[in-house]
């Protein structure tokens, strides 16, 4: 009887030990070896974090804006697989991002930073095609325009009525 | 010596079922949602920039992005399993703002193709109603904030 308890702990803690390896091995993988969709699911937690904050004039926007201008960078890297295409989209967000810095250093008194950052920002947006990339066009569209992800927009929108379908 | 060893298989025997339930379990709580995320985020990024070379940019710019967000939307109507009706709309108005910028560009028949692609789409998201005619579309889309630079004629 003892050793049958004695071998159901060992099978129980072996179970236990093999699960949390397993959860483990995966969850190292997931953050070391992110696969394109992997890779938007932290452009999306960057995006809508650091815009929020910027949106809410919040002590930690800096932070988290050049930490979010680091993860759209490393998506925009020669090296990395992302289609051309997405990396256009992240090349605005990146742009937009260093508008937003830009702002950020101008309130703080950091104009030569401040410069650097517009005059970046203005580079990407040329080379998107943007007709009017004024910083003042650009501080406009920063500061009136969220994106989806980041909560309700300043300005109500147009109404429109959803049908009331669950999403799949 | 012996009943040690015998323990050990044990534990080797628990690892060995349990390694597996826990690759399976971090998949499918993580991996998997995070995947969900992940093609939302990926597909609002390509809206969101479609919608501001619209807005922005010159006319072939603004073309190819709505295009590629388009492509995008389709791609992803069979792959997201978090897609919904705000993403249909989304859809919807990219025809729309492709067929606006077609129009301004001469190119009639392209324009009407585009803007009833407009609203089959947002009919097959089950929108009902005034929201789905071509002078919503068209009423909505003037609304729109910003200069349109991609109308104004400026460009290719």
């Amino acid at each position: 009887m003892k050793r049958i308890v004695w071998n159901s702990v060992a099978v129980i803690v072996g179970m236990a030990a093999g699960f949390a390896a397993g959860a483990l091995v995966v969850g190292i993988r997931f953050l070391e070896q992110p696969n394109t969709h992997h890779y938007f699911s932290f452009v999306g937690i960057g995006w809508g974090v650091s815009e929020g904050a910027f949106d809410d004039n919040s002590s930690d926007a800096k932070d988290l804006l050049q930490k979010n201008l680091v993860l759209l960078e490393s998506g925009m890297d020669p090296r990395s697989e992302l289609d051309p295409r997405m990396k256009k989209a992240l090349l605005l967000q990146a742009a937009l991002t260093k508008a937003r810095l830009s702002i950020i250093e101008k309130k703080a008194g950091n104009v030569d930073l401040a410069t650097g950052y517009m005059a970046a920002a203005q580079a990407n947006l040329k080379s998107l095609g943007w007709l009017d990339y004024s910083a003042v066009h650009i501080e406009r569209v920063v500061q009136a325009h969220r994106s989806p992800l980041a909560g309700a927009p300043p300005v109500k929108p147009v109404s429109v009525n959803l049908p009331n379908q669950p999403t799949k | 010596m012996k009943r040690l060893l015998h323990l050990a298989l044990w534990v080797l025997l628990g690892t060995l079922v349990g390694l597996p339930a826990g690759i399976y379990w971090m998949n499918r709580s993580l991996v998997r949602k995070a995947d969900a995320v992940g093609r939302l985020t990926e597909e609002a990024a390509v809206d969101y920039f479609a919608k501001a070379q619209y807005r922005n940019a010159d006319r072939g710019s603004a073309r190819q992005a709505l295009l590629d967000a388009i492509q995008t939307h389709n791609r992803m109507k069979a792959q997201s399993q978090l897609r919904g009706n705000y993403e249909q709309y989304d859809l919807g108005y990219c025809y729309g703002e492709l067929s606006l910028l077609e129009e301004s560009a001469g190119n009639a028949d392209v324009a009407r193709e585009y803007m009833q692609r407009a609203v089959d789409t947002l009919k097959e998201a089950g929108f009902k109603g005034t929201i789905v005619s071509e002078h919503d579309i068209r009423e909505r889309l003037s609304k729109e904030p910003f200069v349109d630079a991609a109308l104004t004629g400026k460009s290719q």
